[in-house]
């Protein structure tokens, strides 16, 4: 998803958990969503799930990574992806297809009994079901974290938050968000800590980290119109393939010395199957709404316990620890002002 | 820009005991020094808190100066220098532009040690203000260890306690699931200093112990401080080094509302 592809030219800066406490972040819903129901499984590469065979790998981790990021005071709003845009279909036919085909391979894996492969192809076959989004959202009203339903792009909407000050940063693991504007993009907010390396026994300790926009078009000397214009050659989610033999380095150059894809496509031989007027317009004006709410709540212990426990299968001491732990410490950091704050 | 100065011994162990209590809340910050005096003024890295510590060249036996600057420092490392003080040591600091080290020797008949200490660079994009006002409508001198006590007690019950100012007693309070703290202290009382007790209003609010803790630790038990504070304000903790200076150290209070204006907007210096 997104212009991934983007991180081989800038790199971010490692940030600490606390250095984000009492900051409002805007979450990608579904990119972290995705993230969970790929990372969340049991021994098997199988999603996690009730007795009732409803999924719980993602309720699973918006409990336990929440927590985690609620303990440290950062203020979440979670943002979900609205109606698909006309320019994104070829993306999600795209995205439809390599499930597909992840599914046959699953069904071959099975049958050859290669649980290894079980596992690293059936993180890629699952899809978010309605269901799925209900019990999410359900969940994060009772952990007192607002959300909000985007009328498109879940990323432009975020980014529209951030660069109206309404939300501090933009949390999702995509580059998007910088391409629609957001000052601050945190990536791996939710993947921190020490993690498994797929298909091998090694760790390593992931950081999170912080990538300023006014930074990134210093350090790159781009405008933010050009950013956009390099990206669009590299590719999106609004034209996946980009252009055929033109990686992050290459649009770079191009964009660099010609400024604009009207000046690239000129002067250098490559073919752009692209609307990419289009394309920009989708990046400086996405559509968005103005109409959202953004009261944080208190976490509802009762109410978890009662959805997951009672209805979910989740282990209630277990619960009631971490969100008892987790409101003792939001609250104790929320509380504690800053002096600074005094001053002005 | 260079220094010379020059401490004996008494005054060095002021100069560390000060550097102490800030470096166990501050590992990096700047030492301005002016004509007058040396200073140091910082937040702590999460801003809640912060240090006003001015020594002036009446503590120093030899004050030379020829410029108003600032070093960045690693306090931790120069607190661990100052701390192996010996009891026979005057204690000199020079500093020379051209090689950005400052130069911590300590002198005894016959003897001589020395460290230096590398200048660091230190990002400080909000730099506490010059003047700092802080508004008190409650305000009294305490005895060090009276308040240290009151700390240590309140500790066993929370990370946090309340301060209640009343025109005729102060009540020092907190409270956990199932266990409470209370201690009441009237202006006649040997631990405050009566004529000191001044209450403008009724004034009430909660700070954290941790903070309040780490500075009282390095206060010896003998010293008088003032405390002045606000309701829902910030609390300063003066403690005067007679004619020689002072160390002020000032935090923000907690607040029991979490929520924050849902049409809050971030600022520049929030970035």
């Amino acid at each position: 998803m997104g212009v991934k592809k983007i991180s081989d030219l800038i790199k971010g800066e490692p940030i600490e958990l606390s250095d984000l406490s009492r900051k409002r972040l805007a979450v990608d819903a579904y990119n972290i969503l995705y993230q969970f129901l790929a990372s969340i499984r049991g021994m098997d590469g199988s999603l996690l799930k009730n007795i009732d065979g409803m999924v719980t790998s993602h309720l699973s981790g918006l409990l336990y990574r929440n927590a985690r990021l609620l303990q440290h005071g950062i203020k979440l709003v979670y943002v979900f992806d609205g109606k698909p845009s006309e320019l994104k279909k070829e993306e999600i036919r795209r995205r439809v297809k390599l499930k597909e085909k992840a599914r046959e391979e699953l069904e071959e894996a099975r049958e050859r009994g290669d649980m290894e492969r079980v596992r690293t192809v059936a993180q890629r076959t699952v899809s978010l079901t309605e269901d799925m989004l209900k019990d999410a959202k359900h969940l994060l009203r009772l952990m007192g974290i607002p959300y909000i339903e985007a009328p498109q792009e879940g990323e432009a909407q975020a980014a529209y938050l951030a660069q109206h000050r309404k939300v501090w940063g933009v949390a999702s693991q995509d580059f998007d968000s910088l391409l629609f504007g957001a000052p601050i993009l945190i990536r791996n907010l939710t993947l921190s800590g020490r993690r498994k390396l797929p298909r091998s026994n090694r760790y390593i300790t992931v950081n999170v980290e912080i990538y300023r926009r006014e930074n990134l078009l210093k350090e790159l000397n781009l405008t933010p119109d050009q950013l956009i214009d390099m990206a669009i050659l590299i590719g999106t989610d609004f034209n996946p393939d980009g252009v055929k033999g033109v990686g992050p380095k290459t649009a770079y150059k191009y964009i660099q010395q010609y400024g604009t894809i009207e000046k690239v496509l000129e002067n250098v031989n490559i073919e752009l199957n692209a609307d990419y007027e289009e394309i920009r317009e989708v990046f400086r004006n996405p559509v968005i709404t103005e109409d959202y709410d953004l009261s944080f709540g208190e976490i509802d212990i009762e109410g978890i316990v009662e959805f997951l426990c009672e209805q979910r299968g989740f282990d209630e001491a277990r619960v009631r620890n971490v969100l008892s732990k987790t409101k003792e410490e939001q609250k104790s950091i929320l509380q504690q002002k800053r002096l600074d704050s005094f001053f002005s | 820009m260079s220094f010379d100065l020059q401490l004996d011994n008494e005054n060095s162990k002021i100069l560390a005991s000060n550097i102490s209590i800030i470096s166990s809340i501050v590992s990096e910050c700047f030492l301005s020094i002016n004509k007058d005096s040396i200073q140091i003024k910082t937040f702590d890295p999460t801003r809640i808190s912060m240090f006003d510590f001015v020594l002036k060249k009446e503590a120093f036996q030899e004050f030379k100066v020829d410029n108003s600057f600032s070093l960045g420092l690693n306090l931790e490392t120069f607190n661990n220098m100052l701390k192996t003080a010996k009891k026979d040591e005057v204690l000199n600091l020079n500093f020379d532009e051209r090689e950005q080290r400052l130069r911590i020797v300590f002198k005894a008949k016959n003897r001589e040690r020395s460290f230096t200490l590398k200048m660091i660079d230190i990002k400080d994009d909000n730099p506490p203000p010059d003047k700092v006002k802080i508004l008190r409508t409650a305000q009294f001198n305490i005895d060090a260890s009276f308040f240290q006590q009151v700390l240590k007690d309140s500790m066993m019950i929370s990370d946090h306690f309340k301060i209640h100012a009343f025109p005729d007693k102060v009540i020092f309070s907190c409270s956990s699931f199932s266990n409470e703290m209370e201690t009441v202290v009237g202006p006649e009382s040997e631990e405050i200093e009566t004529e000191s007790f001044e209450i403008i209003e009724e004034s009430e609010s909660s700070y954290s112990l941790e903070f309040l803790n780490n500075f009282m630790k390095g206060i010896r038990s003998s010293e008088t401080l003032t405390i002045g504070f606000a309701t829902n304000k910030p609390i300063i903790l003066e403690y005067n080094l007679e004619n020689k200076g002072y160390l002020h150290y000032m935090l923000a209070p907690r607040i029991e509302s979490v929520a924050d204006e849902e049409d809050y907007e971030y600022d520049d210096e929030d970035y």
